[in-house]
């Protein structure tokens, strides 16, 4: 069915890797995506291209892992995932010299509400909550829990700021794999979700999506060593939900950290429960996905270009090549000097 | 040969391949010079050109521009006085409030690619730092970028600060950076805009004149 007009168009796409997905999801919207005006379009740019999109990434931890269409270098890709993941970056957050009101690491691992983002001195009335350890514990503890999330945003203060957060919300889910039955069993036994969740949780036992999961041993030819763990007893699925994306210049770089926040998280949780946990698809929603009209003319003269001249393998780098590994290692080395 | 080899190690972003092959260009007692013009910057003056034609993605330029940077860590100490770098000098940073730095250190390492000696002052630079860069370091052209729409009025800031220690007359000013435009570019005064890191080195030469 085609698009009303004034809707904006919903967009799936479906990946192996990450820079399949992603890269999909970004020719998909332009080529589908409605054009409409956003508050940073400059005078003389085009309107830009948006869209809802739904990105599912079935092997996060596969290589090759990174698409070479990202705004920077492999020790900036570094940086940010050692951003998000550990917030060497918090230090920024310095709104009363002009600098950052946030970063996913700190609303994520140190949620405070306040009323006022100009000063990084305003106190919270309430007490911090890390999120991140919240779920660690919760599905460590009930692996059959759907409350595992994190959120971002702060209502009491991000609209009033320029640069509120784009990512909303993680949420997380442990699927059993292995033992089906003995694992369905689990959910519904061990709730500690309320009565409610317990009874649904119960009635996923004749869900056939939670049934007829495989096993990890029967699935070798699409679960690649690093992807899934052989013995895995859970599958630790991820959604991430963002308020608004920059699809071209943002996007990929977000998902590479995103997707390593969820094998941490499995590493984590998998440690707690002292039982192996393997990483799952990736869902990454967007309410917004747009390439700005700013960049419409390098999109075109670049991506465009080297998507239909290159093949797909010369537009990727795994994360294992030498180069890459050497940029790692600077990156890490760069921190520790900034650290210091 | 042996240059041709340290211009592809540079074009693949080999910095361990570019490292082994300047030692042994050294060591076969090929000049410094040669190694770094014939060599290095031949490298690099590809991959600008296939960055600018739409051939390159970021991520190889900077890949290249570190492989680049890996050679001339080990020439540049060889180097006589007259053998330096001597396209011109240019002090780059972002504004006061700013603390992203991936166009700039792009920015940055195109321009050494194509010659220039760069004086990187970083991120969240105050007016201050900068006219102090300045003075310390007498270059031809100042590039001054910003990623932010809340810290773009920082810019003519800094170029106001320029003026009034007296400096502006002695630089030419470039800026840049995802807000900027050509016609705010010529608002705050500024003698040049360059859209993306091609362009900017294009810029540099064309405000330095021929020569």
């Amino acid at each position: 069915m085609k698009d009303r007009a004034g809707d904006i168009p919903v967009i799936s796409v479906r990946g192996r890797t990450i820079p399949e997905a992603w890269e999909q999801s970004v020719l998909r919207l332009w080529e589908e995506g409605v054009r409409v005006r956003t508050e940073y379009d400059r005078d003389g740019d085009e309107p830009s291209r948006d869209s809802t999109m739904v990105i599912v990434v079935d092997e996060p931890l596969s290589e090759p892992r990174i698409h070479l269409a990202f705004p920077g270098g492999i020790e900036d890709l570094e940086k940010y995932r050692q951003e998000v993941l550990f917030g060497v970056h918090d230090g920024w957050i310095r709104p009363q010299e002009g600098k950052w009101t946030y970063t996913y690491h700190q609303r994520l691992s140190a949620y405070a509400p306040v009323a006022d983002l100009s000063s990084s001195n305003i106190k919270s009335p309430f007490e911090v909550v890390d999120q991140i350890q919240y779920i660690i514990d919760k599905l460590a503890s009930s692996p059959h829990s759907r409350r595992a999330q994190g959120i971002t945003w702060m209502p009491t203060a991000d609209p009033a700021t320029d640069d509120p957060p784009c990512l909303q919300r993680i949420w997380c889910r442990l699927i059993p794999v292995g033992d089906v039955g003995s694992g369905s069993r689990e959910s519904g036994v061990g709730s500690r979700d309320g009565s409610r969740e317990s009874a649904v949780g119960t009635n996923d036992q004749d869900n056939p999506s939670t049934t007829r999961l495989p096993t990890a041993d029967c699935r070798p030819d699409c679960r690649p060593a690093g992807s899934r763990l052989p013995n895995a007893q859970f599958v630790l699925n991820m959604n991430s939900h963002w308020r608004s994306r920059d699809a071209y210049k943002a996007a990929f770089m977000n998902i590479y950290a995103l997707t390593d926040l969820q094998r941490w998280l499995a590493e984590n949780i998998s440690e707690k429960m002292k039982k192996p946990v393997a990483v799952g698809r990736y869902v990454d929603i967007s309410d917004s996905y747009h390439i700005y009209g700013a960049y419409f003319q390098e999109f075109c003269e670049r991506f465009l270009k080297l998507v239909k001249e290159r093949p797909f393998d010369k537009r990727v780098w795994r994360t294992d090549d030498r180069r890459v590994q050497a940029a790692i290692k600077r990156a890490q080395e760069e921190l520790e000097k900034e650290k210091a | 040969m042996l240059l041709e080899d340290i211009e592809q190690a540079v074009i693949e972003g080999d910095g361990e391949k570019v490292e082994q092959l300047v030692r042994l260009a050294l060591s076969e007692g090929l000049p410094a010079s040669r190694v770094i013009n014939e060599g290095l910057i031949a490298g690099m003056n590809t991959v600008g050109r296939r960055f600018k034609e739409g051939e390159y993605f970021i991520p190889e330029v900077m890949m290249s521009a570190r492989a680049m940077h890996a050679g001339l860590a080990l020439v540049k100490p060889l180097l006589t006085m007259s053998e330096q770098l001597s396209r011109g000098t240019i002090v780059i940073c972002t504004v006061k409030g700013d603390v992203h730095d991936i166009g700039k250190n792009l920015v940055s390492m195109m321009l050494e690619g194509a010659g220039f000696r760069v004086v990187d002052i970083g991120t969240d630079v105050a007016p201050e730092k900068l006219v102090e860069a300045v003075r310390a370091n007498s270059p031809q052209i100042v590039a001054i970028s910003t990623l932010l729409t809340t810290t773009l009025h920082r810019i003519p800031e800094a170029l106001k600060a320029l003026e009034a220690a007296g400096l502006r007359g002695n630089v030419k000013v470039m800026v840049g950076g995802a807000p900027v435009t050509q016609a705010f570019a010529d608002k705050a005064g500024a003698d040049g805009y360059a859209p993306d890191a091609a362009l900017a080195v294009d810029r540099a030469k064309e405000l330095l004149g021929p020569g």
